[in-house]
This record gives structure tokens, sequence and C-alpha cells, in this order.
């Protein structure tokens, strides 16, 4: 599966839902695709992605959240899954891109996913149950609709080729990061939980 | 989720163990009132020997929704999502704590998070082990070196005034604060 048409596939199926992503090429590959509208924070440093988003789901537990990481971030940040086990937000997804590489440094940066860590065996070993790994477009159209809207927590392991050229409809870096979490943090409060 | 899962919540804590006595639970109880009175409803920790009384008090009081996690830089990132979710948050945690959280913090203070931390094991009075040196020497000069706001309890008194201010601070200027607590505000000699 190519990242960019998961991308897109996942673009599809979110509509409004606030998302905060890792750093890395898919970033700029949501960009490019959905615009730098204020329902999606970029770039959140490396390990915090779904931390934050955790939180934002306690706090909204009438909202959906999703995190969109790479496997490189979660690696990152494998201790957020107890806690996600342990509190249960019903209303968090996340969704791990996995190309088995730190890609934005060339597909030869490989990852531990790449010498057999299988994200989803962690995410299911710390006690969550909605873990869906998805290899083909087809798997993940069929697994997106659910897991945005039935009760988690969710994670997606989408299995994506390691792709390091950015998508060429890439054109422009994405905005400044306090004015777009400034925007972020307003979109939720006009949408006050729904 | 499946019978057996084990999920988080108040009703499902274990026999409570016996309170230690060398532990001020009265100045405690005025901290944890404290943060209540000035609006905060969601809290995070992670076990420290000289916050632990206010920690149990944190996850005994139905109040405040607390979240044990599993690193505090995690933690600290927990707190800024509910932040965003609306909810006033604080974190509880060690000093060597704000030794592993440089990274979130600067995140939070450029994206103009107000986070409420609570840390313990200051350079100032009182803090004896040697065990704790790399705590005491990473603590306050990380929140210089981002220029958080903080301000070291030195009185048990001082409490009630110095939340409702830090916490005015954290809301006027959008910036992460931290209050530093000493040992002996909350340990017996
Ligand atoms: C703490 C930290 N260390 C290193 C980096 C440099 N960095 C930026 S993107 C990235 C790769 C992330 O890998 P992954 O999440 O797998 O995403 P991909 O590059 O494959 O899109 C790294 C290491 C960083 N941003 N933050």
């Amino acid at each position: 599966m190519k990242r960019p048409d998961f991308i897109e596939l996942f673009a599809r199926h979110r509509g409004d839902i606030p998302t905060i992503t890792g750093p890395g090429l898919m970033t700029r590959e949501l960009f490019a695709v959905t615009g730098d509208g204020d329902t999606v924070l970029y770039n959140m440093e490396m390990p915090y992605a779904t931390p934050m988003c955790m939180g934002l789901a306690m706090a909204r537990p009438q909202q959906r959240i999703v995190a969109l990481e790479g496997d490189g971030s979660l690696i990152m940040a494998l201790g957020v899954l107890t806690t996600i086990a342990r509190y249960h937000p019903e209303n968090l997804t996340l969704i791990v891109l996995d190309n088995e590489s730190y890609s934005t440094f060339g597909a030869d940066m490989v990852s531990a996913t790449a010498t057999g860590v299988d994200l989803a065996a962690v995410a299911r070993g710390c006690g969550i149950e909605k873990v869906v790994t998805v290899t083909t477009l087809d798997q993940a159209e069929q697994v997106m609709g659910p897991a945005l809207k039935e009760p988690g927590p969710w994670v997606i392991v989408a299995k994506v080729d390691s792709q390091s050229e950015p998508d060429p409809r890439f054109v422009r870096n994405s905005p400044d990061v306090t004015e777009q979490s400034l925007d972020f943090s307003r979109m939720l409060r006009r949408s006050n939980g729904q | 989720m499946s019978a057996n899962a084990k999920t988080d919540s108040p009703t499902q804590s274990r026999p409570a163990t016996k309170r230690a006595s060398h532990f001020r639970y009265d100045v405690a109880g005025s901290f944890v009132d404290s943060l209540k009175t000035n609006g905060v409803t969601y809290s995070v920790l992670l076990p420290d020997s000289v916050l632990h009384p206010i920690n149990e008090l944190l996850l005994a009081d139905a109040d405040v929704q607390t979240v044990v996690c599993s690193r505090e830089d995690e933690g600290i990132a927990i707190a800024v999502g509910a932040g965003w979710g609306g909810r006033r948050s604080a974190i509880s945690m060690e000093g060597s704590a704000i030794g592993m959280s440089g990274l979130i913090l600067a995140r939070a203070v450029i994206q103009r998070s107000p986070t409420l931390i609570i840390a313990s094991h200051s350079s100032v009075l009182g803090e004896k082990f040697g065990y704790h040196a790399a705590t005491r020497a990473v603590t306050q000069p990380v929140l210089d070196a981002l220029r958080i706001p903080y301000h070291v309890l030195r009185d048990p008194e001082e409490i009630p005034h110095v939340i409702k201010q830090i916490i005015r601070t954290m809301e006027g200027q959008k910036t992460p604060v931290a209050i530093l607590v000493p040992p002996f505000i909350l340990v017996s000699d």
C-alpha cells in the first residue's frame, strides 16, 4: 500500500475530526490533501501526538480524536500504549503509518518494525483490544469507518511502502507552530466537545 | 471490552495502604483543596516520595480525574491535551522528571498551553539525599532555560495564595508554570 493513497483514504473518512500528527513525510502528504485548516495539528514533536490526543480524548469524551504517527514516533512512545489501555478512552483512534523506516531520512534508514517488532502485538500486549493491521487499501477502507465512529480505543497499524520522496503536490511548508496551535485550540473551544 | 480487561477507575482501586505517619496530610489536603478551588479538574501523576500524600488524595478525589502516566513527559503531553479539551490540568512528579521533559515543556511554551507542574526535590532547603543529586541539578535549570515561571514553596501557610496566583499567571500568560515542593513542606522531621 502506498502511503499517499492511505493518507487520501484517511482524509476522505476523517471529515473534521480533530487530528494531531507526528512529524515526517506523512505530515506533508496530509497537508497536501487537507490544506491548512484548523482541525489538523501537524508536526507534533515525535513522541507526543498520541499522549496529547489521549488527554484531549479524556477531556472530550463525546468527540472523536485521532493521532496519526509514524512507526518511528510510536516506538519513541511505547509507554503510552499502557496508559491508553489503562484508562481506555473510547473516543481515541491511533493510526500508525508503519513503513518500517524513518523514511524522512531515506527508505534505508530502517526502524525496529523492519526487524520484526509488531506494533499491533505490542498494543494488544498492553491490553488494547481494538487493534487492526491493514496491508491493503481495501482492508483500510473497511476498517476506517468503524475505527472513526465506534467505541475504541482503536489502534490501526497501516503497513505502507517506505517511500522517501515527498508527495509532488506538496507546495509549501506547514504554518507557524504557535499560530497553528492557537488555531487548533480555538477550533476545539468552538466545537465545544461535539 | 472483554470481561477480563482491567480498566482503571476509582471504583476498582486496591484496598488503601496504611497512611505513613511521617507525611503531613493536613498540608497535602490544603494543597489539593486549593487546586480544586482554583478549578483543577484533571491531574496526571507518577509516584514520588515527597508528593506522595498529595498523589494519594488526588487519586481518591472524585472531583479530580487523575491519570497515572508511564513517564512524565508523556504525562505533560496528556495534561496539555486535556487542557485543550477544556479541563484545567495539573501534573505531579519528581523534579527529575523535569529533566526528562525538556522538549515537551518547550513545545507547551511555544504552543502557549497553560499547565500546572507540581514537582518535588528543589535544590533549596532540606534536600538531604545524595542520590537526588542529578534531580537537584536538573529541575530549576531546565525551568530557567525555558523561562517557565515557578515558585519554590517555603511555608505550608502560603499554599492557597501561591496556587491562586500561579494559576492566574498560567492562564493569563498561557504558559506552563511550576510549583516546587521541598521535602519539609510535606514530610515531618
Ligand atoms: C526527538 C526527536 N528526535 C529526532 C527527530 C528527527 N526526526 C524527524 S522525523 C523523524 C522520523 C520519524 O519516523 P517515523 O515516525 O517512522 O516517520 P517517517 O519518517 O517514516 O514518515 C525523525 C527521527 C525529531 N523530530 N525529534
